[in-house]
């Protein structure tokens, strides 16, 4: 990295953060994962307006082939109901479950973390013991559980996964605070005069952020996956078209069509690698010891 | 007495997103047996990539060896195989580093580490090896060996610990040793104990030292001969006396200068220190002059124009300046 | 305390850790019954060896680690009674430069905000004058003002130790506590650092608490100097007095230790002082230092020796003095 010279040419400013855009952009895994997740989206968002098959109306005789028919390119369902139009209506309900399992997750995670990881002491033991409360319960056991109390909505679906996923991140961040609250910035803020809240929040979670992204964005994968087991149960929402009710819903006809499970399936595939690579990506560009010296 | 390590015009670049950076630019060094020679210079300027040169540890990539030879006893360490290497390290030039804690692995009694070491290069028993060990504590004054050959590196203190890395280097005898600076994480006191250690073993054992430090003072206390390193280039060289009461190079002047010594009597008059000024220029974007004339007082036009060659001045002293005569008169 | 006293510190304690559930309490004494006084416009120096508490005595001056008990007093302001936002606002008159110029500065701010924010946070100056303020703090300490907007990461170790005293200076503080400020940088920096801190001095008027291992630097800059070990101030005094005539043993040998960056002699005799500091959670009784003091008699083993004026305000605390 360039140092400034004393000499007079004017100095580009390099944020951080820009510098970590930079070097995403230079990761192989990073844009292959943006690649495909561009292409989930296109196909999930832009597909109904190109191919306007409702995926509940049974079209076809049940369990046709792919290629057999051309009005359901990709076959039917045990109900006869078109499989693309399925694939693609059943994209926004699957990734707003990841998204928004996602947010709720690192949300409880980082609130829950930076108060442990800042206060320390009693604060972090009480929060440090609810935390290990809900990592010890067997995440899809109370999923199930939380999902059959209520109705089973994608938003009572998407709560659960967050709810089960959170601890993770708050240990995360909590190991994340305790490292950098050590930090001489951190003592230099607190002598000009910056209060707690502001330490908190301006100067050590910024920079904790960057695991903690890495981390979102691989959790956004997690949850998919989390609600294709879910539904695979039958606990998904039965009004929402997902990859993960599709799956379900033809678990039992897997082997008289493979196209029944294994298209679905392909799809929460290529979404959750698509996260993961991102994720990959993402380290890299923030692992500055992989960034060239 | 005969060279028993002799660099000739080492290159050593690294491949960076601003450009070719010329790590190491021609130095020529050589130690004879037995002798203790400091290199010594600040943070950037080469020194510890010419102790990874000689190991034959330089990362690669993005840095290679671009130019030069080193030999040990005539052979070319730069061409030597992987198995060589591995031969020649530890077992003939080892290796002691600033950081005693990190240097250590923390997961293995300090005695296993050090008859590991000793395994790896002989052909003995684990007994026998062992028994190295503790011998080997026993020389750089550990007390109760046996019992601290038992203990785990947080066990130890920073200094023991140092005394363990020292033992460990030293385990399979051999001929050269380098030490990065193996006493700027101690204490004072600490570090005079090693110093006298150092000082102690090197007697004993005839091993030669590469001591590689930032501290003048390091230098004064331990050092035979001296090289000065600035951006890469080898800029002066001499016996010790010489380089630190009759400094040639501006930058060896500005040097001993700038470091307010201790002085047994100080007096009421205290005068601000000397500086160099500017800051080391980025080895990216080195000029084809003297790497020190943009900092340099003394410079004249020459000085920028073509970089200036490492010549005697007198037997043992080389000096990499066209105006040493000016300097020397001032 | 005298008229002209900027900082006096008294008895001051701060203690870690303590009683955990099944196990032993482990009392760290890092800084155990320390008194001195700063005069307006002068420096002190505290060295010692690590261990010693001369990091913690800095950072509890300025209310950055629990007081376990003693006084600080800067001006006439009590700082070790305060709270909250009291504290916030006596601190604009104490600053602290720390030794890491790589992790003292926040890595994803601008270095010109860095600067501006003890002004915002303060409250110093009009709102619309703060970027000319800031543009007098870069060219004080000697940088230039157009690299107000480049990140830390873009600095050299000595130029960022200029930000981290731009930092400081901000607040327009009467006292600066300066902990090892110089001891990351290379010689060549930190000669020029270590002049402009002096600069500053004459210029500003400013009392530095100077935190150091090294004596050279030490006896450089400061105009007292008290010497730390394990927690306890054992010799005290000015600075030619100190260096002149050292009288603690262990200062003695601290001195001695020094490498000296002239060639060997071979005249000189160095005080041999065997082992490391003993650990601070386990003290010995008696006078700390007499584990590895070379001159230790029997008392010393036993009673602690208390630190006494040995002419001219030469403090020391040894019982072969008395």
């Amino acid at each position: 990295m360039a140092v400034i010279e004393s000499s007079q040419d004017i100095v580009q400013s390099q944020s951080p953060w820009r510098e970590a855009a930079r070097a995403f952009r230079q990761s192989w895994a990073g844009m292959l994962g943006i690649f495909i997740l561009i292409l989930v989206i296109l196909f999930t968002f832009v597909g109904p307006f190109f191919y306007p098959v409702d995926p509940f109306e049974i079209i076809w005789a049940p369990l046709t082939p792919p290629g057999a028919t051309e009005r359901a390119p990709l076959g039917t369902d045990y109900l006869g109901r078109d499989i693309l139009a399925g694939l693609i209506h059943g994209g926004p309900a699957t990734l707003y479950v990841g998204l928004v399992a996602g947010i709720i997750t690192i949300t409880i995670g980082i609130l829950v973390g930076a108060f442990a990881g800042f206060y320390r002491g009693m604060v972090d033991e009480f929060l440090m013991r609810i935390t290990e409360f809900f990592q010890v319960l067997p995440a899809l056991l109370f999923a199930m559980v939380l999902v059959t109390l209520f109705t089973p909505t994608i938003y009572v679906v998407s709560l659960a996964i967050g709810i089960v996923s959170w601890p993770t991140t708050a240990r995360l961040t909590r190991a994340e605070f305790l490292r950098i609250r050590n930090l001489e910035y951190v003592n230099a803020a607190r002598s000009i005069g910056a209060k707690n809240r502001r330490i908190i929040w301006r100067v050590i979670l910024p920079n904790a952020l960057a695991p903690l992204i890495v981390a979102a964005t691989l959790t956004v994968g997690i949850a998919i996956l989390f609600e294709a087991g879910l539904s695979f149960l039958g606990l998904g929402d039965p009004n929402m078209f997902s990859w993960g009710l599709m799956i379900g819903a033809g678990r039992e006809y897997i082997l008289d069509g493979w196209w029944v499970v294994t298209l679905p399936g392909f799809m929460i595939f290529l979404t959750v690698l698509g996260f993961s690579l991102v994720g990959d990506g993402l380290n890299d560009a923030f692992n500055p010891k992989l960034r060239e010296r | 007495m005969a060279a028993i390590l002799s660099i000739k015009d080492l290159v050593v670049d690294f491949k960076t997103r601003a450009g070719n950076a010329r790590v190491l630019n021609e130095i020529s060094l050589e130690l004879e047996s037995g002798e203790i020679l400091g290199i010594v210079g600040e943070s950037g300027c080469g020194k510890s990539m010419t102790a990874l040169s000689i190991m034959g540890l330089v990362p690669s990539p993005p840095g290679k060896i671009t130019n030069g030879s080193i030999s040990l006893d005539g052979e070319d360490l730069v061409q030597a195989s992987t198995a060589r290497m591995r031969q020649v390290r530890g077992g003939i030039i080892s290796m002691i580093f600033q950081e005693p804690m990190t240097s250590l692995n923390p997961v293995f009694r300090v005695g296993d580490q050090i008859a590991e070491c000793v395994l790896l290069h002989e052909d003995i028993s684990k007994a026998d090896a062992w028994a190295r060990a503790v011998e080997m504590l026993t020389k750089v004054g550990i007390p109760e060996p046996e019992i601290r050959a038992r203990a785990y590196p947080h066990e130890l203190s920073g200094g023991m610990r140092q005394r363990v890395m020292i033992a460990m280097a030293l385990s399979c005898r051999p001929r050269i040793l380098i030490a990065d600076e193996p006493t700027t994480a101690l204490d004072v006191t600490v570090q005079a104990q090693i110093f006298d250690l150092l000082n102690d073993l090197q007697r004993e054992t005839g091993t030669a030292i590469i001591m590689i430090t930032h501290d003048m003072g390091a230098i004064a206390e331990l050092a035979d001969r001296v090289a000065v390193m600035y951006a890469g280039h080898i800029i002066e060289s001499g016996k010790t006396e010489d380089i630190l009461t009759n400094p040639q190079h501006p930058y060896t002047r500005g040097l001993i200068a700038c470091v307010p010594h201790l002085e047994e009597n100080p007096t009421e008059d205290r005068p601000y220190l000397s500086e160099i000024k500017g800051v080391v220029p980025s080895l990216t974007e080195l000029g084809k002059g003297c790497a020190f004339a943009p900092r340099c007082p003394y410079k004249t036009p020459i000085c920028e124009e073509e970089r200036p060659h490492i010549e005697a001045v007198d037997k043992t002293h080389s000096v990499a300046c066209y105006n040493v005569k000016y300097v020397v008169a001032v | 305390m005298s008229e002209n006293t900027l900082l006096e510190v008294q008895d001051l304690k701060v203690h870690f850790g303590g009683k955990k559930l099944f196990r032993k309490a482990q009392i760290v004494h890092a800084v155990d019954g320390v008194s001195f006084s700063v005069p307006k416009g002068q420096t002190l120096g505290i060295v010692g060896e690590s261990g010693s508490g001369k990091t913690t005595t800095a950072l509890a001056v300025l209310r950055l680690v629990p007081i376990t008990a003693g006084t600080i007093r800067i001006g006439d302001v009590e700082i070790s009674s305060l709270e909250k936002e009291d504290l916030r606002e006596a601190r604009r008159k104490v600053q602290m430069v720390f030794q890491d110029p790589y992790s003292s500065l926040d890595p994803r701010r601008r270095v010109g905000d860095i600067v501006r924010e003890p002004l915002d946070l303060m409250n110093i100056g009009e709102e619309e004058d703060r970027d000319q303020m800031v543009h007098d703090l870069f060219v004080q300490v000697g940088l230039r003002p157009e690299l107000a907007s480049l990140f830390p990461h873009q600095f050299s170790g000595g130029q960022r130790q200029r930000i981290g005293l731009a930092r400081a200076l901000a607040t327009k503080p009467e006292l600066i506590v300066c902990d090892e400020p110089v001891s990351a940088l290379d010689v060549a920096v930190q000669a020029q650092i270590l002049n402009l801190m002096r600069k500053l001095q004459e210029d500003l008027g400013l009392t530095y608490l100077f935190i150091s291992h090294d004596l050279g630097v030490v006896q450089h800059l400061c105009d007292h100097v008290a010497v730390m070990y394990l927690g306890q101030i054992v010799e005290q005094a000015d600075r030619i007095s100190l260096f002149s005539n050292p009288q603690h043993p262990y200062t003695k040998a601290l001195l001695a230790a020094v490498p000296k960056a002239r060639p060997r002699d071979g005249t000189e005799k160095r005080v041999p002082l065997t082992g490391d500091p003993p650990s601070p959670i386990n003290l010995p009784t008696g006078c700390r230092f007499a584990g590895r003091c070379p001159v230790a008699i029997e008392k010393c083993h036993s009673i602690a020796p208390a630190l006494k004026d040995r002419g001219n305000g030469h403090l020391a605390s040894c019982h072969l003095l008395d």
